[in-house]
């Protein structure tokens, strides 16, 4: 559904000039929950305006559907009204001076191809219905809280039945536990109606939310592209895997064996980086919830003792700090599982499928 | 407990650490007494205004109090006259201003016009030339008996009469508009600026072109902050004096500054203060009463700043073709604002008397009343004058509304926010009425002290002004100083006055740079003021001009008015140059 090309953003506002977007290429199949993830400044609001057609790419080229939007090598751009995308802004970006029904009317009414009326009336009708705002019409909308306008920007980007749905960052502004509840509207109204959605976020648990597909960006490039558990499993390299969520990192060599020496001890792991040669330095990342801990040994591989250091509640998780074979490692726990003391001797065990290995 | 921790009683016996505290700060009454004595000053004037409304006869005279001023005002036709010519003159102002600075506004903030540095400084080249010569320069060109243009029309191409006349309402308020416009560009370019951009990219996105966005969306958001600039222009209108004395003089058309001066200057008999009180009263609460609409429409457009995204910039809309248009616009502008009315002053100056341009017209020009004017000694005096004031005013400006606005963002006195209102009062009250207040001040104590005629009654009248200029940018460069910085020094025991100078104007320099060049640059323009307070021994240069003028020197005025730029251009541009990057530098 959406195809891009080597696209790149070159700015140039005093200073050196800056790639936003670095020779991206992707490919976003139909229906398809599309996350990008990363850091403010990694150029993935730049990409999403590209597909909008709000920022003028100086290389590369842009399909949604079987249409070229975009190709700088051959002069086409066209303009974002005709690209027929519906984009949910940051800011909301609704209308101040106009009704909620206005807001979404709005574009119906002025756009090429506009509807009658009465047809109008019923789309509107229907998009206050999808976002749960039904009988808010008249309300004006600086009248509405935070949680109204965002649901307001998703009924009128719906409104125009886009094929492409363009999020930026739509959830920042709303307080945490709103969040987590549009969020999963959000999910349930993409597949309900079968839009392909282009997501951008900073937040990684969001993104392991919604999304079918997430890519990682960091400085205009793409690090890796896949199926949200996929990438969260295995990571590209150390940096996704620290983008993803919080790791402990061993470093080590691989011995003949094919087994990683590390700080711990000897590690036995599943796939070796490809320049996991015996004798290559090699790091090892493994979650903090993917470390077991027990007070008896269970005799299983990568098992070893262990002292407990110290120990932090945090409501519905514990967390510990460990100390294997003087490494420190952090651990965390369900608290359905037995409570450990500070001082206490126990056993810590990394299994296998769990552990990333990178190159160094 | 381990050792060098301390205990509770370890602090009982420390030094105290804020020895200030209970102890009355000297610095901070003198501070807040400078502020005050400002305050009292602009509402004892204006006070004036309404007490001589209500005398009759001469000042320093008794008199009965009494309502026949505004009998005699109200009941003689001919000042309604003056006032629906007010009106007519204000509003053909703002149809000028408005649009053009908002189309500016837009060019430069929204499209992807070329050179849009170069053209901000076009823009803002109008200062370099005092309003009043603008004014004489469209004489010059357009009226109906000595333009220049109109001349050639007449002698040379042979139309019977002359087609244009410059000395109309129109013809005023065009002038005035034309000189507003960059007031007007400045203001809507803000207000643009304040907009959040996903609000008009939200339209495109969505199938909206660009004219209707730019209708349907853009246009109504900012159309509370063009509301306000209209009316904030429309103040300024109806209190104007240079175009309506330059140019409606010449054809006996009288807007309220002008009647108000031959009021207190007239022609024969004796100064009517009882009148000119009566009519500045009235005048009063009119400005006062606009500004409710004002700060109606200002808060209005400043609810629509909601909450912004993250600060990127938005995609200039490109002009493609549109651009040549752009600058056409903007040339034209530059054309009207300084080109022609500098080339027409420039002809009338080195001509003996005004001629078409011809060729015979070109054989008499001659320099012969520049090596005249120059051994003018008045014109020297003028000049030495107008350089004292562009020191002084904006000195004393800092002084006293450094004091208003830290009293208004520091203190926690009570009744400071009607200090900032008081400090604010002269931007809509007309000038002219100050100046008059201090004329009339100075008669009344003339027998005690000699001020009457002085230059000081000149600073003290532009520093009273245009202290508001100071304590609005002040104020918001004050609050931008964190309060602990200076609560830093105060627990370290500093007196306010020593905070001021040691923490607060380091942190606030370039606003203060900024006030000090922009109303030195006020100083050098001001005629109104200048022109009810003028005497022998206090003339400066726009005075100088003024009386040549008046007394039909038109060439010799347009010689002064044409020395006038060439000379303090450079001093000027160079100002303007500094307190731009000062205003860059503050915002940043």
């Amino acid at each position: 559904m959406i195809e891009i090309r080597g696209l790149s953003k070159i700015f140039r506002t005093g200073g050196d000039p800056v790639h936003a977007v670095d020779n991206v290429s992707l490919s976003i199949g139909e229906r398809e929950f599309f996350v990008l993830l990363g850091l403010s400044g990694s150029g993935k609001t730049t990409l999403l305006r590209s597909i909008a057609g709000l920022e003028k790419p100086e290389s590369g080229e842009i399909r949604l559907g079987d249409r070229v939007v975009n190709s700088a090598e051959r002069g086409i751009f066209i303009p974002p009204s005709d690209r027929g995308v519906g984009m949910v802004f940051q800011s909301y970006a609704v209308w101040p001076h106009m009704t909620v029904f206005d807001n979404i009317a709005f574009p119906l009414l002025n756009r090429r191809g506009r509807l009658p009326r009465a047809q109008v009336r019923e789309r509107v009708r229907h998009a206050l219905e999808l976002v749960q705002l039904s009988g808010l019409e008249d309300r004006p909308a600086p009248m509405l809280s935070g949680g109204q306008q965002q649901r307001v920007a998703l009924a009128r980007a719906l409104a125009v039945e886009p094929q492409v749905l363009l999020m930026d960052e739509p959830l920042s502004n709303l307080d945490a536990r709103l969040r987590e509840e549009v969020r999963d509207e959000i999910k349930a109204l993409s597949q309900k109606l079968g839009v392909t959605v282009f997501y951008v976020t900073h937040d990684q648990v969001e993104a392991m939310a919604l999304a079918d597909t997430v890519a990682v960006m960091s400085h205009g490039k793409i690090l890796q592209t896949g199926p949200a558990q996929a990438v969260y499993d295995r990571p590209v390299d150390r940096s996704v895997g620290e983008f993803l969520g919080s790791m402990n990192e061993l470093e080590g060599r691989v011995d003949a064996d094919g087994r990683v020496v590390t700080g711990v001890g000897s590690l036995a792991c599943g796939l070796l980086p490809q320049e996991g040669d015996p004798g290559g330095e090699a790091l090892v990342g493994v979650r903090p919830n993917d470390v077991y801990v027990s007070v008896a040994a269970t005799g299983r591989e990568n098992e070893f003792p262990a002292r407990v250091e110290s120990r932090v509640f945090l409501g519905d998780i514990v967390a510990y700090q460990l100390s294997v074979n003087g490494t420190a490692i952090s651990c965390k726990t369900t608290v359905s599982e037995p409570a450990f003391d500070p001082g206490a001797n126990v056993h810590v065990r990394f299994p296998r499928d769990k552990l990333k290995v990178f190159a160094r | 407990m381990t050792a060098g921790n301390t205990t509770l009683q370890d602090l009982d016996t420390a030094p105290r650490l804020l020895p200030r505290l209970g102890r009355v700060d000297w610095s901070q009454t003198l501070i807040v007494g400078v502020a005050v004595a400002a305050a009292a000053t602009i509402v004892i004037l204006l006070g004036l205004i309404v007490w001589m409304s209500l005398r009759t006869g001469v000042p320093a005279q008794p008199s009965p109090y009494t309502l026949e001023n505004y009998h005699t005002l109200l009941s003689d036709p001919y000042n309604y006259e003056v006032l629906g010519t007010t009106l007519a003159f204000a509003l053909v102002t703002i149809a000028v201003a408005v649009p053009s600075g908002a189309v500016f506004a837009w060019l430069l903030e929204r499209t992807d016009l070329p050179g849009k540095t170069a053209a901000a400084t076009l823009l803002s080249m109008g200062i370099l030339i005092p309003t009043f010569l603008k004014a004489m320069g469209w004489v010059f060109l357009l009226h109906p008996r000595i333009g220049a243009l109109n001349l050639f029309l007449v002698r040379v191409v042979g139309l019977e009469s002359s087609p244009f006349n410059i000395a109309t309402v129109v013809g005023m308020g065009f002038v005035q508009g034309i000189t507003l416009a960059p007031v007007a560009y400045v203001m809507v370019a803000a207000a643009l600026r304040r907009m959040n951009p996903a609000l008009v990219e939200a339209a495109a996105v969505h199938g909206v072109g660009i004219v209707r966005s730019l209708l349907r969306v853009e246009l109504p958001l900012v159309w509370p902050a063009i509301l306000s600039v209209m009316i904030w222009l429309f103040t300024i209108a109806i209190a104007a004096f240079d175009v309506p004395a330059v140019i409606g003089m010449t054809n006996n058309i009288f807007t309220f500054s002008t009647a108000l001066y031959f009021m207190v200057n007239p022609a024969e008999g004796l100064p009517q203060y009882g009148l000119s009180g009566a009519f500045g009263t009235i005048m009063i609460g009119l400005s006062l009463f606009l500004m409710i609409p004002y700060f109606a429409a200002l808060r209005h457009s400043h609810r629509y700043q909601i909450i912004s995204g993250k600060g990127y910039q938005t995609r200039p809309i490109e002009l493609g073709r549109w651009r040549l248009l752009g600058w056409g616009a903007l040339l034209l502008y530059v054309l009207l604002a300084v080109v022609l009315p500098l080339v027409s002053m420039l002809w009338a100056s080195l001509l003996p008397y005004m001629q078409a341009p011809s060729w015979r017209a070109l054989a008499s020009l001659s320099l012969e009343r520049y090596t005249s004017v120059f051994v003018d000694d008045a014109l020297i005096t003028s000049g030495l004058n107008t350089l004292f004031l562009m020191f002084a005013v904006p000195t004393a400006i800092l002084f006293f509304s450094a004091a208003i606005s830290w009293v208004v963002t520091r203190s926690r006195l009570r009744g400071r926010m009607v200090l900032d209102a008081i400090a604010f009062l002269p931007h809509p009250v007309p000038n002219l009425l100050f100046a008059l207040a201090i004329a009339y001040l100075a008669l009344v104590v003339s027998h005690v002290v000699p001020l009457y005629g002085s230059i000081h009654l000149l600073v003290l009248a532009y520093t009273l002004v245009w202290i508001g200029f100071g304590t609005r940018t002040l104020n918001s460069n004050m609050l931008q100083v964190h309060r602990e910085l200076e609560e830093a020094a105060q627990v370290g025991g500093a007196s306010a006055l020593r905070i001021v100078r040691k923490i607060i104007v380091p942190l606030i320099r370039p606003g203060l740079v900024y006030v000090w060049i922009w109303t030195s640059l006020l100083a050098y323009r001001e005629l109104t003021m200048a022109v009810l307070l003028s005497s022998p021994e206090n003339q400066v240069i726009s005075t100088f001009i003024w009386g040549e003028w008046t007394g039909g020197g038109l060439g010799d005025a347009a010689t002064a008015g044409i020395l006038m730029v060439v000379i303090m251009s450079p001093l000027v541009a160079g100002f303007w140059t500094v307190a731009r990057r000062q205003l860059d530098v503050a915002e940043s």
